[in-house]
């Protein structure tokens, strides 16, 4: 693939799915330095795998998977990741008009979210940050390459989970 | 935590979560600064190729100078040269082979197949230094001592023999020592990841399989 045509898909993908792709490395790892480290390795292995993309599946299918696999492959003792040193700081996506008392309030409770799903098992962190995203079984169970009945069951699970660990019972 | 009672909500709180990727120094976007960076990563993987294409020509260049530098004309000792080298061939082969090479894992498949790639990947790594690498240190032990018969030597029995044994063990202690250090790099490096892949295989596999 030529270059510039890479550089152009690229920057479609982080433009459009960088947030998302954050949250899921928040979702699986919650320390800020180890966030920062994965998703730095999910876009340099989204970069290097650009050559395989076909078109055959849609591109948050694809980006997704890198980002799952990449995440799953991801250990903080084994470094088999070389690093490309970048600097950038996370943020809460809040509305200006909200006062700060509220945004404070609201990060409190993303944070202690992001606490309950860090107590989660790995793969399940992956799989609710998914569902949290708002995809499909179907979608998910393409990423993840299991049957989206078993996705079902699963995310169900994982959610009774998270309910309990936030403190209350679950609402479905 | 009163608000936080529905998935639905949760979704909406989670949603706010998200990468500030300005640069404060320089104001671009990390985008255009990624790909940048990712231009000089390339440049130095191809750097990294070439110093290994280097090194391997080095070899090569050392063992004629050994050639050399002994004047070896027999035929015995160009047998053991031959079988040393390719023992050496044959294993390095085998090694780039079944190398963990993390850019040979396909990271556009699913999971499934992505983990039980990689266990594959791994385990296969682990392999490279069980009977490949004893038949790979034998074969190199025995090229050595048929080498040495071909050298044109004056000393008595007991002096060759010495020199057979000494060199032998040498070498298969060097290689016991390199395969300790190996041992220590698996059980640093690729059994925790294994660990934690096989338990995700387990986990997605019993999902399949309930």
């Amino acid at each position: 693939m030529d270059f510039k045509v890479r550089e152009r898909l690229f920057s479609e993908i982080y433009d459009t799915y960088r947030h998302r792709i954050y949250r899921l490395c928040y979702a699986y790892i919650y320390q800020k330095e180890e966030v920062d480290d994965l998703f730095q390795e999910i876009m340099i292995n989204i970069w290097n795998s650009l050559d395989r993309f076909r078109g055959d599946s849609n591109v948050s299918t694809w980006a997704y998977r890198v980002a799952i696999n990449t995440a799953m492959l991801y250990n903080r003792k084994t470094r088999f990741f070389s690093k490309v040193k970048t600097q950038f700081s996370d943020s809460c996506l809040c509305d200006f008009q909200e006062s700060t008392e509220n945004k404070l309030e609201k990060e409190r409770q993303l944070d202690r979210m992001a606490q309950c799903i860090s107590q989660l098992e790995k793969q399940d962190r992956l799989i609710i940050s998914l569902s949290l995203e708002g995809l499909s079984y179907n979608e998910i169970s393409e990423i993840v390459g299991i049957t989206p009945s078993h996705v079902g069951v699963k995310i169900n699970r994982i959610k009774k989970q998270l309910f309990t660990l936030l403190g209350h019972g679950n609402d479905e | 935590m009163e608000t936080m009672n529905n998935f639905a909500e949760l979704q909406k709180l989670w949603s706010r979560k998200g990468v500030d990727d300005t640069i404060a120094s320089t104001g671009e976007s990390f985008s255009d600064s990624l790909v940048e960076r990712l231009r000089s990563f390339e440049t130095n993987q191809n750097r990294i190729n070439r110093f290994k294409l280097v090194v391997v020509v080095s070899i090569c260049i050392s063992i004629i100078y050994t050639l050399i530098l002994f004047k070896v004309d027999s035929l015995v000792s160009f047998l053991g040269l031959a079988v040393m080298l390719a023992s050496i061939l044959a294993f390095m082969l085998y090694y780039f082979k079944h190398q963990f090479n993390i850019n040979r894992l396909d990271f556009t498949s699913n999971s499934y197949k992505f983990v039980n790639m990689a266990i594959g990947m791994l385990n296969r790594q682990i392999a490279i230094f069980r009977r490949p690498f004893v038949y790979f240190i034998l074969t190199i032990i025995l090229g050595f001592n048929i080498f040495c018969l071909g050298i044109p030597n004056n000393s008595g029995f007991l002096e060759i023999a010495y020199l057979h044994i000494a060199s032998s063990v040498f070498i298969a202690l060097s290689a016991y020592l390199g395969l300790k250090i190996r041992e220590w790099r698996t059980k640093r490096e690729i059994a925790p990841l294994l660990e934690e892949l096989n338990s995700v295989m387990n986990n997605l596999a019993s999902e399949q399989n309930d």
